[in-house]
């Protein structure tokens, strides 16, 4: 005899619940699968939408951008200059050496905007509001104005030493390579004989309990990373506020509209 | 990136039309004869080292290996104070790390070094100074040609770093020398 397929030899149900149930899930897991494999909007319910965003236009760094970036940069200290001047925070010598070292920017920012195709005409605007703005506050409020504006001189003569001596590793071209670090040589004159002049011989070399940018020569090689510079109104807990002073990057580098 | 409009600055707008005739001019030449080589609107990858840089930065090696012994022959025949010999110490120790970084960055291509020697400036510190100063400007000069010279940007980043420290060393020599800081800094 023929078994039939609902039966087993002892007669029980092949169909049992078991097998049910599980022939129920199989045909459930195959449903899922389907759906996954779907097409169409079946999206989950969430609260509010994502906008859609524009991608920002990659910045080409070439060698007109970082002149006109040296430019600006060059302005934005004349600034300083004219602003500690005209305030009166500087004193004999180093009002006359701001002078001298106003005059020499001018001509780097001059020289720098005649050679650039597409020139810009005015201080970063970055630089200004990061830095010269808030330095000059600290030192309207300070109660040793004078050292303050000297100090301040000397982060920016470093400042722009250090900005040349960076851009020459991405100048494409030797000789403007050779151009930017000329002038950048001039600003590190600048910050050593300024701290020279005023310090003299005891300012040379870094002091143990000295800040090491009041030093002529703070390291052997050209710095290149932050500048701290303290500078203000000590507070009741003896503290002093600090600005840090980079060279201008990608983020603030005047690039071409 | 914008900038602020044009800000008046009477007090150096009055000095422009000199500045631009006594030096303005001249740097605008030289910085547009750089410019004018280079197209400024595009940008070509540079080598990062050149094998042809090696001739130049073995001349570059070399003038470090003179300062080297210079100061050295200062430090030991000079009489100094503490003060004057800590500076010229450690000057000695700054271009003795220049030899360093160039050695270690031609490796076996470094020109050997041929013992240079020196003798020490006669007269007193400040004496003494004003010739020191002389040779930073001297190797300032050479090391700025080396920059226009070399294609690789490793080799140019280098000399770049030794210039900004030599060109202090020139300065605050010189004012130490008794020059003027406003004809150092000019």
């Amino acid at each position: 005899m023929t078994p039939t397929p609902a039966t087993n030899p002892a007669g029980r149900d092949l169909i049992s619940r078991r097998s049910a149930l599980a022939g129920v899930a199989t045909i459930g897991a195959g449903a899922l699968l389907a759906a996954c494999g779907e097409t169409g909007d079946h999206s989950l319910a969430r609260i509010g939408e994502a906008p859609t965003t524009t991608a920002l236009s990659a910045g080409q760094v070439t060698d007109e951008v970082l002149l006109r970036t040296a430019t600006a940069l060059e302005y934005a200290v004349v600034d300083a200059y004219e602003r500690m001047l005209k305030s009166g925070y500087m004193t004999a010598p180093v009002a006359a050496l701001a002078e001298s070292f106003g005059d020499d920017h001018l001509a780097h920012a001059e020289a720098l905007r005649g050679a650039t195709p597409t020139p810009v005409t005015g201080p970063s605007a970055r630089i200004t509001t990061l830095y010269v703005d808030p330095a000059i506050a600290l030192i309207e409020a300070s109660d040793q104005q004078d050292v303050d504006a000297m100090v301040f001189a000397v982060a920016l003569e470093t400042l722009a030493a250090s900005t040349y001596q960076a851009f020459v590793a991405s100048l494409s071209q030797p000789a403007l390579r050779a151009e930017a670090m000329r002038i950048g040589a001039h600003e590190a004159r600048h910050a050593s004989g300024l701290v020279v002049a005023v310090g003299g011989i005891a300012s040379v070399l870094p002091a143990d309990d000295a800040d090491p940018l009041m030093a002529a020569f703070p390291s052997a090689f050209g710095p290149l990373g932050n500048i701290e510079v303290t500078l203000g109104p000590t507070s009741d807990t003896g503290g002093r506020e600090s600005l840090i002073l980079e060279t201008p990057s990608l983020n603030s580098f005047e690039y071409l509209d | 990136m914008t900038t602020h409009p044009d800000r008046p600055a009477p007090l150096f707008d009055r000095r422009r039309a000199i500045i631009a005739a006594l030096t303005g001019g001249a740097l605008a030449a030289s910085v547009g004869r750089a410019v004018a080589a280079d197209d400024t609107t595009t940008t070509t990858a540079s080598p990062r080292r050149e094998a042809g840089d090696v001739a130049v930065l073995n001349g570059a090696l070399a003038l470090e290996r003179d300062m080297v012994a210079l100061y050295l022959a200062v430090y030991t025949g000079a009489t100094l104070s503490a003060d004057e010999s800590a500076i010229v110490l450690t000057v000695h120790d700054h271009h003795k790390a220049y030899v360093d970084a160039l050695v270690g960055y031609m490796g076996p291509e470094a020109a050997p070094d041929r013992a240079a020697s020196a003798s020490a400036p006669a007269g007193n510190f400040a004496a003494i100074a004003a010739q020191l100063a002389t040779a930073e400007q001297r190797a300032v000069t050479s090391h700025l040609a080396s920059i226009a010279a070399v294609r690789g940007v490793e080799a140019a980043a280098l000399l770049a770093s030794i210039v900004s420290v030599e060109a202090r060393h020139q300065s605050a020599m010189a004012i130490l020398a008794g020059q003027p800081a406003s004809s150092v800094t000019a």
